[in-house]
């Protein structure tokens, strides 16, 4: 076992491993620490998204206990993982498992929230969740299973859902490119109420074509972010670094800030994966 | 060592799934989705970030009140969120009040639609039982308000993007709050 560990070891970095794994849980559990905080406030905020749930009081019983006192409960208990697997993997002297306890937890409690309601709140999710969750639970599971083999896998299995995701919103995109290359989509998603800026709608509307450059340039970033595990440095990190001005710009304009967290968790683990790919 | 060889083929098969649910996307009667109805997690998330295109139209909720004098408030969108600001990149909790609206006002507007009912008269009884009604109606009673307030309306709307022209509307009658 202890020489298996040892091959793996120098096979893929097993120090960097664990070192890179830290990091995704400290960014990820901050982001779910302040994803908790918002779906908190205001504190009758939960209540208030029941009417979805709209058997819950044909059917009674749990389910109205558990809207919003069984999902705030389960909030409490994400928070305070999260919270306690920023901590140990900022301690740095804890071992693997006190970090990937807590963030396995929390990603377990990050999962239920995605179950159909009323245990879940549909209306919370989006793909910076999802891959909080997917941060949290696999790399948590992966250091609380303490071998570097599960530690590995786990981030690996990391990037490449992340590389999928802007994979495929890059090329799913490219089936409709008339309409983003003209800046009619783009000019869309700002005219929304929900993800929309009031100022960008005259000036994308008087600029089409910049509109147009801006959305195919989204694009093209998408399209090279699944490339990063082969760039060698600094190329990869100037990608990354490009992909995070993205979602910071997105957080601000389109107030998608669970996206900074989700996907800057995963980051590491791509440059972990262009790593060991390119030594 | 036997945990994680486990771990890594869930890895691997959660993997598969992930590649798997590109195959015929966007349909959900294909053979190839026909694993996502035992998903219940959602394990394996649907669509695309703003992909292919995004959408072309925009679900909202109008409300007004009949106050305590009789007197009738204009009609007013909600719920009434803050206007976009930096801070959002950081703290923006009011995304979900968003969702929520849109969620509600879709669903009625579907509902009605299943029902024969477009445009903006009276709503016929079944609509008034349809559970999505009832919630949107339950979410606009619970809305704290600054006075006295008799009765209250609401109206679901669709609207085009970027024009905001008004395409469909769903309009309740008077509620008694």
């Amino acid at each position: 076992m202890k020489s298996e560990a040892l091959l793996w070891g120098a096979c893929f970095g097993a120090a960097d491993a664990l070192a890179t794994a830290r990091l995704l849980c400290c960014i990820a559990g901050l982001g779910a620490c302040l994803s908790c905080a918002e779906w908190c406030h205001p504190w009758d905020k939960l209540a208030r998204l029941a009417p979805l749930d709209t058997r819950r009081h044909a059917r009674g019983g749990w389910r109205v206990f558990w809207h919003p006192h069984g999902t705030r409960a389960l909030l409490l208990g994400r928070f305070v993982c999260a919270l306690a697997a920023v901590i140990s993997s900022l301690t740095g002297w804890l071992p693997p498992a006190w970090v990937g306890a807590p963030a396995m937890l929390a990603g377990t409690a990050s999962l239920l929230l995605r179950a159909d309601e009323p245990i879940g709140v549909q209306v919370a999710l989006d793909g910076g969740e999802y891959l909080l969750m997917v941060c949290l639970l696999c790399v948590g599971a992966g250091l609380a299973l303490g071998t570097s083999v599960a530690l590995q896998a786990a981030l690996v299995f990391v990037a490449f859902q992340a590389l999928l995701e802007y994979a495929s919103a890059g090329w799913i995109k490219l089936r409709a490119w008339r309409g983003w290359l003209d800046g009619t989509f783009l000019q869309r998603v700002v005219a929304a109420s929900n993800y929309g800026h009031p100022a960008l709608v005259a000036p994308l509307a008087r600029h089409p074509r910049r509109a147009g450059l801006l959305s195919i340039a989204v694009i093209a970033l998408e399209l090279a972010l699944p490339a990063t595990p082969l760039l060698a440095r600094p190329y990869a990190e100037l990608v990354l670094a490009a992909a995070l001005l993205f979602h910071v710009g997105t957080g601000a304009v389109m107030g998608l800030n669970s996206f900074v967290w989700g996907f800057g968790a995963a980051f590491p683990a791509i440059l972990y994966c262009r790593d060991w790919l390119l030594s | 060592m036997s945990a994680s060889v486990l771990f890594i083929g869930l890895l691997c098969a959660w993997a598969l799934f992930s590649l798997l649910r590109f195959v015929h996307m966007y349909d959900p009667a294909s053979v190839f989705q026909r694993w996502r109805r035992f998903d219940r997690l959602r394990l394996v998330p649907f669509g695309a970030f703003f992909a292919p295109q995004p959408p072309a139209i925009e679900y909202s909720l109008l409300v007004r009140d009949v106050l305590g004098d009789g007197e009738l408030t204009p009609w007013t969108e909600l719920p009434r969120l803050p206007p976009r600001s930096c801070w959002h990149v950081l703290w923006n909790p009011d995304k979900h009040s968003g969702k929520l609206r849109t969620a509600l006002a879709r669903r009625l507007l579907v509902a009605a639609a299943r029902l024969g009912h477009t445009g903006s008269s009276t709503p016929p009884p079944q609509l008034l039982l349809c559970p999505e009604y009832v919630s949107v109606l339950r979410f606009v009673s619970d809305l704290p308000r600054l006075g006295v307030t008799r009765a209250t309306q609401f109206a679901a709307v669709e609207t085009q993007l970027p024009t905001r022209s008004c395409q469909r509307c769903v309009l309740s009658g008077l509620h008694e709050v």
